[in-house]
């Protein structure tokens, strides 16, 4: 093959990938149909639409030489057709291989490797033919079949990448408007220093006539050109500052226009995504072996970002597989319960403003709070009580590191993937809630933006700066009110519930003005199922805006986003919600007597970034639990699984500070303890045990063996390791 | 990123070629090298800038300070409708802390790579001096950043070597990030 026709076929093979992935659709949709219906001409439609999509699809695959796929849909084609014919039943069973078959198709298309032989084994277990290749098919098609299943006019298909240079350049074009607009008041300051001129002239003409004869005669007449030069210059600056304030509110409606239309192509139906949630919550059922009636989907027609869209499938998914195998209860239990038997799960979508909810709700029998609570303690996370609200105990669920998919499942029935979706949603700058009424079913509402082009923000100021927070984490805006100090930190009270207080200035390590912290307005975030209270100066507005990285050399800095540019070009910085209320936590208290708190951020000279942290941990989620408390708090973190590893890294790594399990296998706490005091290098080291033994004995024993402190798991607390740690470097 | 600069890529490219050439006939006559730079000021010291480093300069730029970031970073300031990095020049090279003004002179470095400024405290202007007169840095004085150090002009000025600058891994803020 010459490079033009291998580019050709490259072009080809691309098209075949589309046009296989909508036979694909088509498939898809028309099964799942067909699962449903009784009816008998529907039936015989769907059947024939489903033919007439596998037919097409072999014969694409035929004209790219990608025989697995010609092979597959081969089969596909000879089951159905036998179906039409009423030779074969299309059962759950029979539809469990078709899907599989076309989930092998995806694969093959995505490039991934698939066992073509038992796929086709199973085939052939309901009529499916081998192959194609050779033998022709008995089916003769007549031309309408032929016609391509999708229609294709006043359609095309444009790649994302495309969209996202245009959705690029549209945000450049709003900066250009800025920069405009600059130029604009450039202007007027030339035309007002214009002003002066006649006052000028004036001055010269009283003057001239005191200048001798002929001289000021000719200094009257150059002077009178120049003055009439300096006139026209004026007249032309006026005529220029009129056509470019016209064009700058031309370029300025153009290029909001744009950015909106653009903003629209990048927007896609929730609807686009419904096949794939049908097929998960059919598949889930099925593996299951629950009964579950076909996903209920309102709201579909609603438009998000593709890029939004694409975020929270994964989370979709999850969540619904969740409702299925741990939400609904099986038949007999349902029954039991005076439900019907057919479980339902639904997803409803609302739009409001720039803010999308989707919400999967399920009536099965709720979140097994009891669990969760027990799990959480056991896992040496946060301990609740019995007067802890649904919300708290749910919200321990999307906790990530803390509780791990295996062990809330195993236990609490629920929690596979959740703090993947807590993840996900506070990527996407939303939040998360949860209801759960025990016996009835349980909903998770996500709180998301509609697109990520532009974001709305609230502007607030701590001193004489200004901070964007993203409006979507932004729960409510308070007065200065009634708070109270639990163990050194600042609380107040939100719906009935205590929430951490702190100062913005604090968290990012700014001075404030001379201001009251009793005189601050309070913003609320809230992220996910996590809130903290900041304590700000004041609220300036809520405006759109496009974020900006900050430069390609600050890569990652914690509590902020990136960098916007406000409507008078002033650049001002966007902070993350989600680390802003990790930060909150590190900050040990707010002193009211004192501005200048300590900054928590990576200001100061010796920021905790040059500190590096060894963290003891047999158990990988208490390891990944202080590995992001230490991180979050800016350190620098290594692990190591037990006292031996922690010997071999201690002997790699310049450690500052070792933070270790007690029991562990090969070299327990105890033991890496006293070898380390008893070694020359690491006599000083700072060791703090963390354990789940509160005993006298094990509090004496860790200390007689050299440790510096001595933290008991069940009150494992952020702020006071933290407080520990800052006290010991 | 050259939008905000003055010249186009190729413009500059003309100019250097200019400067090369002028550069070159200047070494013929005089059989002496050359050289052009913007000196600026970083607190008391004098340090030099190659031209050809130096995309533009701008005087009385506001900046917004960035919280949680190492001193060596100003801010970002808007030039010209893009978010341009501040790096401060004084406190990269270590100099005790200067007084902050409320606007800063920034110069912005031509390169291509990424859009970045240097804030130095004034502009003292564009000098020339023949690269034999370029006095090698004495070992024993101790410069805290040797590496960014290309000479020492006759007038004590200090010629940086403003690639050495930008490709220090020292100055990516967040090299290792947090990984969730």
């Amino acid at each position: 093959m010459t490079p033009q026709q291998d580019d050709l076929f490259q072009d080809l093979l691309h098209t075949f990938q589309f046009e296989a992935a909508d036979h694909l659709e088509v498939l898809n949709k028309a099964l799942l149909r067909l699962e449903r219906t009784t009816d008998k001409k529907q039936r015989d439609d769907l059947l024939q639409e489903a033919f007439r999509a596998a037919h097409n699809l072999k014969g694409a695959a035929r004209i790219v030489n990608v025989h697995d796929i010609e092979g597959l849909a081969h089969a596909l084609e000879s089951v159905l057709h036998q179906a039409q014919l009423g030779r074969a039943e299309l059962d759950p069973a029979a539809c469990d291989v078709l899907y599989a078959t076309l989930d092998a198709v995806k694969h093959l298309l995505n490039g991934q490797d698939v066992t073509l032989e038992s796929v086709h084994a199973k085939l052939a277990a309901i009529g499916g033919e081998a192959s194609s290749a050779e033998s022709q098919i008995a089916v003769q098609l007549p031309m309408s079949i032929l016609e391509p299943t999708v229609p294709s006019d006043d359609m095309i298909r444009v790649a994302v990448s495309k969209l996202d240079n245009l959705t690029a350049q549209s945000s450049e074009l709003a900066i250009s408007k800025i920069s405009a607009a600059q130029h604009l008041s450039d202007i007027e300051g030339i035309r007002r220093q214009l002003v002066d001129l006649p006052g000028t002239w004036r001055e010269i003409k009283a003057l001239l006539p005191r200048v001798n004869g002929a001289v000021g005669q000719q200094l009257l007449d150059v002077l009178t050109r120049q003055q009439e030069q300096l006139q026209t210059l004026a007249r032309d600056i006026d005529l220029l500052h009129q056509s470019i304030n016209r064009d700058n509110v031309y370029l300025g409606i153009v290029a909001n226009r744009i950015q909106s239309e653009v903003r629209r192509v990048r927007m896609v139906p929730f609807q686009t995504m419904v096949l794939t949630l049908e097929r998960v919550v059919r598949d889930a059922a099925r593996s299951e072996e629950k009964q579950v009636a076909p996903l209920t989907v309102e709201g579909s027609e609603i438009e998000l970002d593709k890029k939004v869209l694409e975020a929270l499938k994964d989370s979709l998914i999850h969540l619904l597989r969740n409702a299925v195998s741990h939400g609904i209860e099986n038949t007999t239990a349902r029954l039991a319960a005076g439900k019907p038997a057919e479980g339902h799960i639904t997803i409803t979508i609302q739009q409001h403003g720039s803010e999308a909810s989707i919400v999967i709700g399920d009536d099965g029998h709720g979140f097994d709070l009891d669990a969760l609570r027990q799990k959480s303690a056991s896992n040496g996370g946060e301990v609740l009580d019995e007067h802890a609200n649904v919300d708290e105990i749910i919200g321990l669920a999307f906790l990530p590191g803390l509780t791990t998919a295996n062990s809330v499942t195993a236990i609490a029935g629920r929690g596979v993937g959740l703090d993947v979706v807590h993840q996900c949603v506070e990527a996407l700058h939303g939040r998360i809630v949860v209801d759960s009424v025990a016996g009835q079913g349980a909903s998770i509402q996500l709180l998301v933006p509609v697109s990520l082009a532009m974001t709305r923000g609230l502007l607030v100021r701590i001193g004489t700066e200004r901070y964007m927070l993203p409006l979507l984490s932004v729960e409510k805006i308070l007065e200065p009110g009634h708070s109270f100090t639990v163990e050194g930190k600042r609380m107040i009270t939100i719906d009935e519930k205590p929430c951490l207080l702190v100062s913005l200035a604090a968290v990012l390590g700014r001075s404030t003005g001379n201001i009251e912290p009793g005189e601050m307005l309070t913003v609320v975030l809230r992220v996910a199922e996590q809130r903290v209270a900041l304590l700000v100066e004041d609220v300036l507005t809520d405006q759109e805006f496009a974020v900006k990285p900050l430069s390609k050399l600050l890569r990652q800095v914690p509590n902020v986003t990136g960098a916007a540019l406000l409507g008078n070009g002033q650049p001002v910085i966007v902070l993350n919600a989600a680390d802003l209320i990790r930060s909150a936590r590190g900050v040990p208290r707010i002193d009211s007597s004192t501005n200048d708190q300590k900054p928590n951020g990576q200001s100061s000279k010796h920021g905790p970034q040059d500190t590096c942290i060894l963290v003891v941990d047999d158990s990988i989620t208490t390891r990944t639990l202080e590995k992001n408390i230490l991180q979050a708090s800016g350190y620098t973190v290594i692990t190591a699984i037990d006292g031996k590893e922690a010997l071999q890294q201690l002997h790699e790594h310049k450690v500052a500070l070792v933070v270790s399990d007690v029991q562990m296998p090969n070299m327990d706490g105890f033991a890496l303890t006293r070898y380390l005091r008893d070694s020359s290098d690491y006599a000083h080291l700072p060791v703090i045990l963390v354990t789940s033994v509160d005993s006298r004995d094990g509090r004496e024993q860790g200390l007689l063996a050299g440790a510096n402190a001595y933290i008991v798991k069940r009150g494992f607390d952020q702020a006071e390791l933290l407080s520990i740690i800052g006290k010991l470097l | 990123m050259s939008i905000y600069q003055r010249f186009s890529a190729q413009e500059l490219d003309i100019l250097r070629s200019r400067a090369q050439s002028a550069a070159r006939s200047a070494q013929e006559d005089e059989s002496k090298d050359l050289l052009t730079a913007l000196v600026v000021m970083a607190g008391q010291e004098g340090y030099a800038l190659p031209i050809e480093a130096v995309a533009n300069v701008y005087e009385g730029v506001s900046i917004t300070p960035i919280p949680c970031v190492p001193p060596f970073v100003s801010g970002v300031a808007n030039i010209r409708g893009h978010i341009i990095l501040a790096l401060d020049l004084a406190a990269l090279l270590g100099i005790p802390d200067q007084a902050k003004p409320e606007t800063a002179t920034l110069t912005v470095l031509a390169n291509s790579e990424f859009a970045v400024a240097l804030q130095v405290s004034s502009i003292r202007g564009i000098e020339s001096f023949s690269a034999s007169d370029l006095a090698a840095v004495p070992a024993n004085i101790g410069l805290a950043h040797s590496a960014y150090v290309g000479g020492i002009l006759p007038d004590g000025a200090v010629l940086l070597n403003v690639d050495a600058i930008l490709s220090d891994p020292k100055l990516i803020v967040g090299a290792d990030p947090i990984s969730p």
